[in-house]
């Protein structure tokens, strides 16, 4: 059980149907939609099919509607029964990948108008991520800058997999927004589907994308490492959120070794890279790829090198757990506490900050 | 089956007609639950739950969305039942068959995701439910 105060950092709320979006777009957009007959289609995305069950666990399904489209279902499920200090909804919605620029940069405008009016005013619980057209980094900054003054919005969401490697020059306006308004960016798993999920190309079977999500957010993290943009936007900080966790240790080790051997390659990256991503990075730790026994998870921890990084999350609805069991077991006390409250609320200024 | 173009005599031998051959006629579902009858339990629980899995990023539509609703069909297409155009076969008679006195129209199911589908198995089942369910409904 979780004690009352603690911070969700990533719940899913989702968009019911693309009508109800429509008093939420401008006009033109609103007739354009009308008149392509979009709002007859869900725009659910591929990463995220909204009938497999690890996407909606049976018991937090809705009366109606996809699971998480419902207020009164979120706050039956986590707000009333956990009573958490604050909850982050991150909105997965194909909005973010339409071939077209301008009418995802609407959506997306319009998903964001949504959030406002059907979420975050009607529960003081809840935060949001901005929701961008992430492929279109100018009208993504466009966008951050509309709705940063909403201090409810703490951070910008992106997915680990898009056009290009995240941490690629053509992104930067992205980061140089979300940097101005002290907005972490939280990078999600999934993908555009521009390119396969894993990179040996397109696997047959859902198990193998979603496992694979977890190079996906390896390759992210080391573009963005590598390009420099921790060193570009050094107030920046990054979120790895449902990216499963346990991968990462492997991979500081791999990027710290190989650095060495060639940072010449790559000058402005003048840290150790696993002592930047310690500062910088954190991760939702929903779900946690956990190892069974106590003493391999100790090893992890130590591996992992830094109690501040891991943020706790439901990831609601989606099914990693049963009960009220959202902690992967085992932790220690310390570290449940810092997770709980204590490293959200240095993650996300916005929390804290009038 | 193989049929003999060359004996066709029309019903009427009165009547001038050129008996033109439509080479492209797309047949639609009402609901993706029509396809059911001709899966397996198997593949019906993975139709519901796994669903069409394509390379793209939306689960069910084009991310190039096509200018008009449907994804791209004529706005006078929609049954008045409210299924989606293509899917009533009276109304392709009235529209197109009996209209145009077409002699045969080849249907070209656009439908059923068979061969977009990343899971080999389950888009040879969806081949043979989508051939099943046209023999059923229009031929």
């Amino acid at each position: 059980m979780i004690q009352a105060g603690a911070i969700d950092c990533d719940i899913h709320p989702a968009v019911p149907n693309t009508r109800t979006l429509l008093p939420h777009l401008d006009d033109y957009w609103r007739e354009h939609i009308l008149r392509r007959g979009l709002e007859r289609d869900n725009l659910e995305t591929s990463a995220y099919p909204v009938g497999a069950p690890i996407n909606a666990r049976p018991d937090w399904q809705p009366a109606a509607g996809p699971a998480g489209s419902s207020l009164a279902s979120l706050q039956a499920h986590i707000l009333d029964p956990m009573q958490p200090r604050a909850a982050i909804c991150n909105v997965l919605h194909g909005a973010q990948m339409m071939m077209s620029e301008d009418l995802s940069a609407a959506l997306c405008r319009a998903i964001n108008n949504w959030l406002v009016a059907e979420w975050l005013d009607r529960d003081p619980r809840l935060r949001a991520s901005i929701v961008v057209p992430v492929h279109s980094p100018d009208l993504a900054a466009e966008e951050i800058e509309r709705m940063a003054p909403d201090r409810r919005f703490v951070q910008v969401l992106l997915l680990a997999m898009t056009e290009l490697p995240l941490g690629r020059r053509q992104n930067w306006p992205i980061y140089r927004a979300a940097e101005r308004h002290g907005l972490p960016v939280g990078i999600h798993a999934g993908s555009s589907f521009r390119h396969p999920p894993s990179a040996g190309g397109w696997g047959s079977f859902y198990l193998e994308d979603y496992v694979s999500y977890a190079q996906g957010f390896a390759a992210a993290l080391n573009s963005l490492l590598a390009e420099g943009v921790f060193q570009k936007f050094p107030d920046l900080r990054v979120v790895l959120i449902e990216s499963g966790v346990t991968w990462l240790p492997a991979n500081l080790w791999r990027v710290n070794k190989t650095w060495r051997g060639v940072r010449a390659e790559v000058p402005w990256l003048n840290r150790l890279p696993a002592d930047i991503v310690r500062a910088r990075v954190r991760l939702t730790a929903q779900p946690f790829d956990a190892p069974p026994d106590a003493a391999a998870l100790a090893t992890l921890l130590e591996q992992l090198g830094s109690e501040d990084m891991l943020l706790f999350a439901t990831d609601y609805p989606h099914w990693h757990y049963d009960g009220t069991e959202a902690l992967p077991p085992g932790l220690p006390a310390g570290l449940l506490r810092k997770m709980l409250v204590e490293n959200a609320l240095a993650t996300y200024p916005r929390l804290t900050a009038p | 089956m193989n049929v003999t173009l060359r004996d066709h005599r029309p019903d009427n031998p009165a009547q001038s007609h050129l008996g033109f051959i439509d080479c492209d006629v797309h047949p639609f579902f009402r609901t993706p639950a029509d396809f059911d009858p001709f899966l397996s339990a198997r593949w019906r629980e993975h139709r519901r739950s796994i669903g069409n899995r394509s390379r793209q990023g939306l689960a069910r539509t084009s991310p190039y969305p096509r200018m008009s609703p449907g994804n791209g069909m004529r706005g006078d297409s929609w049954p008045k039942d409210g299924g989606p155009p293509g899917s009533d076969l009276d109304l392709m008679r009235e529209q197109l068959l009996d209209l145009f006195d077409v002699r045969y129209g080849l249907l070209a199911p656009l439908v059923g995701g068979a061969a977009a589908e990343r899971n080999v198995e389950f888009g040879a089942a969806m081949a043979v439910a989508v051939n099943e369910w046209q023999c059923a409904k229009f031929l």
